[in-house]
């Protein structure tokens, strides 16, 4: 299926880099590119990292990577622990300038917050194309984001990986095509995928 | 007697005054006159009831989505990244949610013109089962229950109780107050700022290909036009047709205003283009087959960097940002008082 290798190199000089795979093969994202991996087509995806501060939390740190950017390489400075989507901190502030200005397409709402994870797609069968929309976010009710993916004794290998197989699957297995509203579904696609972050 | 309705008399002619300078303060010096036909209505009071309503989910039938779900102030009261609108239950509609502003001098609402009056559009997403699927008889009930509204609307119409012609009224006074006006074009228009080389030439390729539909400075005639774009199959959108049923009509659409394109994408009526460089090369094909509709244009790739320049020019910042259009916050430390 689709896996998204996320490679920290030297977390003590402050950069991480994502590098998309499909099936393990590399492939180029160059801006309109789509991501095909079997039956399934990717045309978005846009995802929110949470670097939390190692002790402050005030040095936590958010980083937007877009597929349609093609831009996999960030730089951070030390964290706590790595998180899947948008503290509810900084949700609760408000809207903000940078990788968090509503322009990218990631606001959600004053009651929801940002929206933390993004994927849009179809998959090909014999009916023809089935598109999917999921929009993960919410951040006030239990079981919302942001979703912790690693804390930081944790954090000692050089690359992780995003397998985006275990939600996708999920989601198709109980005929679920969208998602757009923070609550129960979200929260059980979002578990999925903290389920495909994996040491690779 | 005399002395009393003579007081009355003066008192209602100073609250006239009032109100209907009200908006004129908001009037930017080199918009025309506006065409909304009752701006003498408007009123500070009113402009935050509505932008409570406006920003408020449980009036749909789900209560989650209200009017800001799919007009975001941070996205110039459009749906960034959000090809068609969302709705209850995760529905999906049949267009891209158009932007909100300067709507004081329109007169069509909808991409199809389908409402005349402002202060009847609200029905329209309220009563659809893709976007609030609710009812005029459910908005008047929760508006009945609700101890803020009975403050608000008391405040905002001398008194009366919460009913939905007021909520109407006060959903259009707020509307009527988002107006954008600060971009860097109107700097220029004021002679405070000057374009670039880059930006001056972009304006003059505007003005000679586009400007006759997207008229300055509200660049939009308020009017129908064919876009040229092929019919898309899922949708099968016959634009004004559905409302006029004239043949001249089919797959026309409302001409967009043009400003503040940074916050508003996709493009177009169905949101089919993600970039403003998608927009230009269908109104100039890169191929140079211009038979697809007379709209199109010949432009080089050089004046279409210039042309995309000037459209950014357009982009109002302040407008995006204006704290008086976004989610009322005090709302959520509201101790409501118990109402005579």
């Amino acid at each position: 299926m689709l896996l998204l290798s996320l490679s920290a190199i030297g977390q003590a000089s402050g950069h991480i880099s994502l590098r998309p795979l499909i099936e393990g093969k590399s492939i180029d994202t160059i801006h309109g590119n789509l991501l095909e991996a079997g039956h399934c087509k990717i045309e978005k995806l846009s995802f929110y990292i949470y670097f939390e501060g190692k002790e402050d939390v005030q040095a936590s740190e958010v980083a937007l990577f877009q597929l349609s950017e093609g831009q996999w390489a960030r730089s951070y400075s030390s964290y706590g622990s790595l998180k899947l989507g948008v503290d509810s901190n900084l949700n609760l502030l408000g809207v903000h300038k940078g990788d968090l200005d509503p322009v990218h397409g990631m606001y959600w709402s004053w009651q929801s917050g940002y929206i933390h994870f993004k994927l849009e797609g179809s998959w090909s069968g014999e009916g023809g194309l089935q598109p999917f929309v999921y929009h993960i976010g919410g951040f006030n009710t239990k079981g919302s984001g942001p979703y912790t993916l690693r804390k930081i004794e944790e954090i000692n290998q050089a690359t992780f990986a995003l397998d985006l197989a275990p939600a996708l699957n999920w989601a198709k297995a109980r005929n679920i095509d969208r998602i757009m509203s923070p609550g129960e579904k979200a929260n059980a696609f979002a578990a999925e995928l903290v389920k495909g972050f994996s040491d690779l | 007697m005399k002395k009393c309705l003579l007081i009355g008399v003066l008192l209602i002619l100073v609250w006239s005054f009032k109100e209907s300078s009200f908006f004129a303060q908001l009037q930017p010096d080199h918009f025309p006159a506006p065409l909304h036909p009752q701006l003498e209505l408007v009123s500070a009071s009113k402009i935050e009831l509505g932008r409570v309503l406006f920003y408020d989910p449980q009036f749909s039938s789900d209560g989650m989505v209200s009017c800001a779900s799919c007009h975001s102030s941070y996205n110039a009261f459009a749906h960034t990244d959000h090809a068609l609108s969302h709705g209850v239950f995760d529905s999906i509609g049949h267009r891209n949610a158009p932007a909100l502003f300067n709507l004081a001098w329109q007169r069509h609402f909808m991409h199809d013109g389908a409402i005349h009056h402002l202060e009847a559009q609200a029905l329209a997403p309220l009563n659809s089962e893709l976007e609030m699927g609710s009812s005029t008889s459910e908005f008047q009930r929760k508006l009945t229950q609700s101890e803020l509204y009975k403050n608000l609307f008391a405040e905002a119409f001398a008194n009366e109780a919460p009913n939905v012609p007021d909520a109407l009224e006060a959903l259009s006074a707020f509307q009527l107050s988002l107006i954008s006006a600060e971009s860097k074009y109107d700097r220029v228009q004021a002679g405070k700022e000057r374009f670039t080389e880059m930006e001056q030439k972009g304006y003059q390729l505007f003005q000679r290909h586009c400007g006759s539909c997207h008229q300055e400075p509200l660049f939009t005639s308020d009017q129908f036009e064919a876009n040229g774009l092929p019919v898309d199959s899922q949708l099968m959108d016959p634009g004004r047709f559905a409302i006029s049923r004239d043949s001249s009509d089919l797959y026309h659409f409302k001409v967009p205003p043009l400003r503040n394109l940074r916050y508003t994408y996709p493009y177009m009526h169905d949101g089919r283009f993600l970039t403003l460089r998608e927009v230009i090369n269908h109104y100039s094909p890169k191929d140079g087959d211009l038979s697809q509709s007379p709209l199109q244009k010949p432009l080089s790739e050089a004046e279409k960097t210039e042309l995309l320049a000037f459209l950014k020019t357009l982009n109002d910042e302040e407008f995006v940002f204006n704290p008086r259009h976004s989610y009322p916050r005090w709302v959520l430390s509201y101790n409501p008082k118990p109402h005579d």
